[in-house]
């Protein structure tokens, strides 16, 4: 790294400590005088900055109101940036590769990104799958299911790392034969939340990609995961919201989507559960002014990325058939959420028999438990097999998906 | 001259011999007692006064000193007041010593000289070993449960006074019958469906497993776990007087009869450790775990009790007695019961159940997590069955055919008992690490399941140990050969029931 850029990242991280900064007002100081110049000002010229944040009342003297010891803010700064480097972690500035692309001079673009992992995994078509965190069976085997076949189909997963939807959308995008896992997460990189997901975190850091906005050791607030949200839309091309409650976060996600200029995609849900009633009423919007798809296969997304004829998911059954206790505690079973107790009585057949049953139903993918509770897979609608197709074929033709515009 | 009286005072459940000794000098008028009392015990000296005068005897006007000898040990509740009285009546010379002499005395004095019932009547005339008692007549149902010889009872102190001059015979013992309600109306006959849960209870009666059931409100997870003690075997007599004992020590009512039915206890769940546990700044009572001993304890609403009320648990668990360590000394409670404990799956008690069978669950992730977290993970290993139940199906409530009977099941269960017997553990669920191979052994198929979940890592080692005992509970209960290999049926329903009941990972 040049003393230049080293500089440079550690002027950028003693801004984003500068007391009542915020990411608008970093962000007009940077691009009109540099980050440098900016924190020269901020310590000096207050009329610099008062000019170049003429057009936004009240910020620079909001930004004067508590002069810091410059001292003590370069090297905690300088700390939070070392701790960083050593958790090998690296700054994305506007300017780097990738970031005009992708934030194209929005208005709500960050000011610097802190990222962990393979960069270039931006250079893929790039999917959101987001949804709430008190997901139902099938959402999250959808999760799992589109993580899966977008990830087979060369595509990378966007998500925020958090339960429930996100965490099945990259836990499916890591099972796949080319994991490429983008996490947007809205605390520090090195701050693990919820810490219930390290292991699906450390294996995004390792084998996919971390982006977050906030500096190392930065605990998570209330205000970072809607902010988080907008970058999440940022960096997909498509955003598809698999379930959501009518005030959840993931609803945010497709406003901000909207904003820009992201289609989004949404699957239905049951009617009834309070867990899909926020991402239905995204589907009942459809007819208004902002469009929305609906996604009821992998094929869906695909096809709006225009990435179908190039490439099938390759996905296929390949569960064992069933034997004939498993078909009749299958049929049993049905689409609802039963206790192994109920399913004795549904069967008439002895617990022993029906544990049997259920426990190779299990390893072989057809059934899961939750809370002592027993669902169907849902990828058990996919039973037909499909052609298997290669993936990466995208890679070899990328002038056939256009991406779709952002300004 | 001394006047000493034999008495008795209560230590755990034990009782602890202690000589009531009375000197009575010259000096102003006092009344001192020495010897580690505590206060129910020092407050003796106003009851005793009382009760002295009220029944027409003199109290002496000098420096009365009363000694409970050994003197290093603490001394506690009222049952010395009696003793107390009857030595300073010796020792004025109102009643000859040579009549108290082979007698021990116990009993609460009323003001009025009335004598009152006291805890631990069993453990403290168990411990007394001069041939008669002189008692409290409304304790004298308790203590014929252990002591075969001669009692005398009465109701007022000038009764014993009386009795000691020789002035009129012993009163005849109170014709008291008193049975204590049993609960043997509760049957299985009344469990509609449930298939699972029933099996459950049936493995825990017949291997001495712990079992937790979760599911929503009203699936019957109460009305399972109190037909149990029913399936267990009567108490042999020298278990049932363990039980008396302990019951007696803790101040419960306690029959005129040994208990056959093992007890049954449901402590509720805002408890504190010590009511559980047992112990106490003074008396160290024992706790609840105590009463249950051979029995069943059953805690509802599981994740509602204080964390550190259920990881006092551990440790009794493990090794079936509870240590109580104090700075003035230490006691050591037995607590051997089968746990049953009962849960709701998350704060609303919701989660999992089919749709459309209850509101559906909306509590937030944070908030599921907070109430499975109260049940730490080494707690709920130790719950070797674990049942989800839901609400029975209406088809099964209207017209579904009764359940199987308690009488059908339990000679099953004792057959099962029986076996574990001749194999040389108490219940499977005590086969020690090292005889699982000689005592459980697994086939090709067994061993080829096991080995699968070892694998995938839905089991671990020590939960295999665990599983192995649960399953030669399910083969023995179906009359498999106890030294063939376990069959393939009985592994895989001991996996089932091993299965967790809450999602420890991804909370959704």
């Amino acid at each position: 790294m040049s003393p230049e850029r080293e500089r440079l990242e550690i002027a950028m991280c003693t801004l984003l400590l500068w007391p009542a900064m915020t990411t608008a007002r970093l962000r007009v100081l940077c691009s009109a005088v540099g980050a440098e110049e900016s924190l020269r000002a901020l310590a000096s010229r207050a009329d610099l900055v008062g000019e170049t944040l003429v057009e936004m009342p009240g910020a620079a003297s909001s930004l004067f109101a508590q002069v810091p010891d410059l001292g003590a803010l370069h090297s905690r700064a300088m700390a939070r940036w070392c701790t960083g480097r050593a958790g090998g972690m690296s700054m994305w500035l506007p300017g780097d590769p990738w970031w005009e692309d992708r934030f194209a001079n929005h208005s709500q673009q960050p000011a610097a990104l802190f990222t962990r992992g393979d960069r270039a995994l931006l250079e893929r078509p790039r999917v959101a799958i987001v949804g709430t965190r008190s997901a139902t069976p099938p959402g999250r085997e959808m999760a799992r299911l589109l993580g899966h076949e977008l990830s087979d189909a060369g595509v990378a997963v966007v998500s925020g790392l958090a339960f429930g939807i996100d965490a099945h959308a990259h836990a499916g995008a890591l099972a796949s034969r080319d994991p490429a896992p983008i996490a947007v997460v809205g605390s520090g990189l090195d701050v693990i939340y919820p810490r219930q997901n390290s292991e699906l975190w450390g294996r995004v850091g390792s084998q996919g990609l971390l982006v977050s906005e906030y500096l190392p050791s930065t605990r998570p607030s209330t205000h970072s995961f809607p902010a988080r949200n907008r970058i999440i839309a940022a960096l997909s091309q498509v955003v598809v919201v698999v379930e959501s409650t009518d005030h959840g976060g993931s609803l945010l996600t497709a406003d901000e989507a909207h904003r820009w200029k992201r289609p989004v995609m949404v699957v239905p849900g049951n009617p009834l559960h309070p867990s899909c009633v926020g991402s239905n009423q995204l589907l009942r919007q459809r007819l208004g002014e902002r469009p929305v798809q609906v996604c009821l296969e992998t094929a869906d997304v695909l096809s709006l990325l225009m990435l179908d004829r190039a490439v099938d998911s390759g996905f296929t059954d390949q569960r064992r058939s069933p034997d004939e206790p498993g078909e009749a505690v299958l049929g049993a079973l049905g689409w609802e959420t039963l206790s192994t107790g109920r399913l004795v009585s549904l069967t008439g057949r002895a617990p022993a028999e029906v544990a049997a049953a259920l426990d190779q139903l299990d390893v072989d993918g057809w059934v899961e438990c939750h809370n002592g509770a027993w669902s169907q897979r849902a990828s058990a609608i996919r039973a037909k097999a499909r052609k298997p197709a290669t993936s990466g074929e995208w890679r070899k033709q990328p002038q056939l998906f256009r991406e779709p515009s952002a300004s | 001259m001394v006047a000493s009286v034999q008495a008795a005072s209560l230590w755990g459940v034990q009782g602890q011999r202690v000589v009531v000794e009375v000197h009575i000098g010259n000096g102003l008028p006092a009344f001192n007692i020495v010897g580690q009392p505590d206060g129910t015990c020092r407050e003796a000296r106003d009851r005793v006064r009382a009760a002295i005068l009220s029944s027409g005897c003199a109290w002496p006007q000098n420096r009365i000193t009363v000694n409970l000898a050994p003197a290093e040990v603490r001394k506690v509740g009222a049952s010395l007041d009696l003793p107390i009285a009857i030595g300073i009546l010796v020792e004025s010379g109102q009643v000859p010593a040579e009549r108290v002499e082979g007698r021990g005395f116990l009993g609460e004095l009323g003001l009025d000289g009335t004598l009152r019932r006291f805890p631990g009547v069993v453990p403290l005339v168990d411990s007394l070993e001069t041939p008669e008692i002189v008692l409290p007549g409304v304790c004298v149902h308790e203590a014929r449960l252990v002591r075969g010889g001669p009692l005398h009872c009465a109701t007022q102190l000038r009764e014993i006074v009386d009795a000691l001059l020789g002035t009129m015979p012993w009163p005849d013992a109170p014709a008291v019958s008193f049975t204590l309600p049993v609960a043997n109306s509760l049957d299985f006959v009344d469990v509609r469906g449930q298939a699972m849960a029933r099996s459950a209870v049936e493995v825990a009666a017949a291997g001495g497993h712990h079992l937790l059931f979760s599911g929503p409100p009203g699936a019957g997870k109460t009305m399972l776990a109190r037909r149990l003690p029913a399936l267990l075997p009567a108490l042999t007599r020298q278990e049932a007087i363990e039980v008396v004992r302990i019951h007696s020590a803790a101040s419960l009512l306690v029959g005129d009869r040994l208990p056959t039915v093992p007890p049954f206890r449901a402590p509720h769940h805002m408890a504190s450790a010590v009511a559980l546990l047992g112990g106490g700044s003074a008396w160290l009572r024992p706790g609840e775990l105590s009463c249950a001993q051979h029995g069943v304890l059953f805690l509802d609403e599981l994740g509602e009790f204080a964390p550190s009320v259920l990881d006092a648990l551990r440790q009794p668990l493990e090794e079936g007695v509870i240590r109580v360590e104090r700075a003035r000394g230490s006691v050591v409670y037995p607590a051997r019961f089968l746990l049953v404990g009962a849960t709701n799956p998350c704060p609303c008690g919701w989660l999992g159940s089919p749709l459309g069978e209850g509101p559906p669950c909306q509590c937030s992730p944070a908030a599921r997590q907070r109430y499975v977290r109260r049940l730490s993970g080494p707690l709920l290993d130790r719950f070797d069955l674990r049942v989800r139940v839901d609400r029975p199906d209406a088809s099964e409530v209207l017209s579904g055919a009764p359940g199987e009977a308690t009488g059908v099941i339990a000679p099953r269960v004792h057959a099962a008992r029986a076996v574990a017997l001749q194999r040389g553990v108490g219940t499977n669920a005590l086969i020690a690490d090292g005889d699982l191979d000689r005592l459980v052994p697994l086939d090709l198929g067994g061993r080829g399941l096991l080995e699968r979940h070892l694998r995938r890592g839905t089991l671990t080692a020590r939960g295999v140990a665990r599983l192995r005992r649960v399953a030669r509970t399910i083969a023995d209960l179906e009359g498999c050969d106890a030294e063939a290999p376990l069959p393939v049926d009985a592994v895989h329903l001991a996996i089932e029931f091993r299965r967790p009941v809450f999602d420890a990972e991804m909370a959704a």
